[in-house]
């Protein structure tokens, strides 16, 4: 009987095209897609100190010069190369992220195509980058970063400004606010400088949370499993309940494949990152681990679901998508300072969080010289696991439903 | 006769409630081994809910439900190895063909691979699709969707099966062909518990029926058990020319008619549905000399007596 279901099921789950387009071929894609977004990865990072972003800015107003000027100066230094620069305004070495120049829009051109500078900005209107040469993907991020930054402080030394004039503000509390949000400003990119001090690069963090996320993404293969089984949830799940065979070896018979099969294609997704030549560090056993506990994690978590709620089939699929994707954006795909907001906001989320543990256990991996604490994130993430087994386990014994 | 043929099913004061509503309320019904047993009603009336609570699929408040004698429950496994369900909604696998989706459901029951395979092949052949073995769902048709969703109820050979509507949207060669195949299922020893909209097919399959509306059952017997103990009368329809006025006065006075009424040539009248109405207005007319040019008689159907009791039309809420 056994061999049967499991005949079957696994046909099944194979059969199913758009099983396989979102289970199989979309993950390819999102880490190649990944991969090209991030290229360069696998290359030594810049050193900024000694390539920076050089750019020039057309000011029509001395004063608006002087504002973005005296923002950039402490992140870069005026002047586009050494014998150049006028001044150096605290700028610490290891800071130097910028070489900018004023210059009227014809010089600026001309610049721009004898390559001395890779970008040129209006003073007016600073978060657009008007034109650009031989600017990489990292350089134009972190640019636009500092300029979008630049405008929000702007706009905020204005806000205080105007409330100061209204009357509204002690002059020392305007002074100090003023002062404080500069300084958060610039703290912002003294904490990005010292991750670039370590051995690992931001960007690499990136794909550590792509990879859990990758890992993690089959949870809709543990959904679907309950919904061949409840009756509640399918005609398909309403005939196969009336079968003579219990709910738990029909779950197992569903389960088993699938989970066979998405820990082997994590794995095959591990080679093709290291076929990629993305470096991940060297310890292959203990990374393979890692994802295939992150992904029975993730089929596990797809079961305890699909066991204890009966969802419409629309909101399967919304949880199966949303799900993986919260994790993995909690845990800094989408923005690497993400993190750390959710541990200081929300600390327990960001224990519980699968992928962020994963994407925490590749980056201990990668940096730590020993395994302790690659142990624990191994530990929290087996008593997720088993809270989720447990929890499908309960929903399997419900045999028959308060409304179908 | 009933008293001597052996119960199948039997549920004894049955009550399912979801929340305030009363989806069952305190039935009780006997389904005797080897008939077709048809249940009617509106959506609503709380069909669904009886068979799946009979399934054990359902919880319920109170009452139980036995088949083949034995107390049914969601782990009663020998019970349901006996049991076969069509649902209304096809319940196939898209990814298998057509052999394949027998050959799981089968499986489900059937252990022995040469017998398994014995019995999809028969099933095969008493649904028809010996020519769509090899196609997959998306590629049949409505009707043999159907055909291939009865086959995969039935394929293990069971003493009890389910028929949920099984020809909703069908056409009417594979209608036939369930029809004529629920029809064979009889005759091989099975129980039949069928539900449908459909009247004809009702008074043409069932050996009895039962009205449910409400949770409960209004009536249940044999279809003419059913029109005969509707207040309805047999509607009597003649073509004559110069009827007489003392004639049409005296079928008024007639305690056996009602309704008479002489129009343009037509005369027509209600009486009980024990034919003799029929046979009383021919003889009067002989007596008198009167020649009718044509006579057609009206029995009340299933569907007017389900519209006197329900007050709803079966069509119009299938």
């Amino acid at each position: 009987m056994l061999n049967h279901l499991l005949k079957y099921y696994s046909k099944i789950y194979f059969y199913n095209k758009a099983n396989i387009m979102w289970n199989f071929i979309f993950p390819f894609i999102y880490i190649t897609i990944f991969f090209l977004a991030l290229s360069g990865l696998n290359k030594p990072q810049p050193e900024f100190s000694e390539d920076p972003i050089r750019l020039a800015i057309i000011a029509d107003e001395q004063q608006e010069a002087t504002d973005l000027a005296g923002f950039l100066e402490n992140f870069g230094q005026e002047g586009l190369d050494q014998q150049e620069s006028g001044k150096t305004v605290g700028t610490k070495q290891e800071n130097l992220y910028l070489r900018f120049t004023f210059s009227d829009p014809k010089t600026a051109k001309e610049l721009l195509e004898e390559q001395k500078i890779q970008a040129i900005i209006r003073a007016d209107d600073p978060t657009v980058i008007e034109e650009y040469n031989d600017l990489s993907n990292l350089k134009a991020g972190l640019l636009s970063q500092f300029l979008e930054t630049y405008e929000s402080v702007r706009k905020t030394t204005v806000a205080i400004s105007e409330r100061y004039l209204s009357g509204d503000y002690e002059f020392e509390q305007s002074q100090a606010d003023l002062e404080a949000v500069h300084q958060e400003a610039i703290d912002l990119f003294a904490a990005d400088s010292t991750e670039t001090e370590s051995s690992t690069s931001s960007v690499l963090i990136f794909f550590f949370s792509a990879i859990a996320y990758i890992a993690f993404y089959p949870i809709n293969a543990g959904v679907s499993t309950l919904e061949e089984i409840n009756a509640n949830q399918s005609t398909l799940g309403l005939r196969n309940s009336t079968a003579p065979i219990s709910k738990t070896k029909m779950f197992f018979a569903l389960f088993v494949p699938r989970w066979i099969i998405h820990c082997l294609f994590t794995l095959l997704i591990y080679l093709y990152v290291n076929l990629l030549g993305i470096n991940l560090g060297h310890n292959y056993l203990q990374i393979s681990l890692l994802l295939i506990l992150c992904t029975t994690c993730s089929v596990l978590i797809g079961t305890a679901i699909g066991a204890l709620f009966s969802f419409s089939q629309g909101l399967k699929v919304g949880i199966s998508v949303a799900l993986p994707l919260t994790l993995g954006f909690a845990s800094g795909m989408m923005h690497n300072g993400m993190p750390r907001i959710i541990s200081q906001y929300i600390p327990w989320f960001s224990k519980i969080n699968p992928i962020g543990i994963v994407s925490n256990g590749l980056y201990i991996l990668y940096s730590d010289p020993t395994l302790n604490r690659f142990y624990q994130q191994i530990i929290m993430l087996s008593i997720i696991t088993f809270i989720a087994f447990i929890l499908t386990i309960i929903g399997l014994r419900r045999n028959s439903y308060e409304s179908l | 006769m009933n008293q001597n043929r052996r119960v199948t099913v039997k549920v004894d004061d049955l009550v399912k409630r979801y929340r305030e509503l009363v989806a069952v309320d305190h039935l009780s019904l006997e389904i005797y081994e080897n008939e077709i047993f048809g249940l009617l009603g509106p959506n609503g009336s709380g069909k669904s809910t009886l068979i799946n609570s009979i399934l054990a699929l359902l919880k319920f408040e109170q009452g139980e439900v036995e088949i083949f004698g034995k107390k049914m429950s969601p782990t009663e496994y020998d019970l349901k190895q006996q049991i076969g369900l069509v649902p209304q909604e096809p319940a196939v696998y898209q990814e298998l063909t057509v052999y394949e989706n027998i050959d799981y459901f089968c499986g489900l029951y059937i252990k022995d691979k040469v017998h398994k395979k014995n019995l999809v092949e028969q099933a095969i052949e008493f649904v028809g699709l010996n020519d769509f073995v090899k196609f997959h769902p998306p590629k049949l048709s409505g009707g043999l969707l159907r055909r291939l969703n009865l086959a995969c109820g039935i394929a293990h050979q069971p003493k009890l099966i389910f028929l949920d509507e099984p020809t909703v949207a069908v056409d009417p060669q594979s209608r036939n062909r369930i029809l004529e195949g629920i029809k064979e299922l009889r005759a091989q020893g099975s129980t039949i518990i069928y539900t449908t909209h459909y009247m004809e097919e009702v008074e043409i399959l069932c050996d009895r029926l039962a009205i449910m509306d409400k949770g409960n059952i209004l009536v249940s017997g044999t279809s003419e058990e059913i029109i005969s103990m509707s207040s309805l009368e047999e509607s009597i329809d003649l073509e004559i020319y110069d009827l007489s006025e003392e004639f049409l006065q005296d079928l008024k006075r007639n305690s056996e008619f009602s309704h008479v009424n002489y129009h343009e040539g037509k005369l027509t009248l209600q009486t009980k549905q024990d034919g003799k109405g029929l046979l009383g207005i021919l003889h009067l007319l002989e007596e008198n000399d009167i020649e009718p040019i044509s006579v057609s008689s009206k029995k009340p159907t299933l569907n007017d007596v389900f519209l006197e009791i329900t007050g709803k039309d079966l069509k119009d809420n299938a």
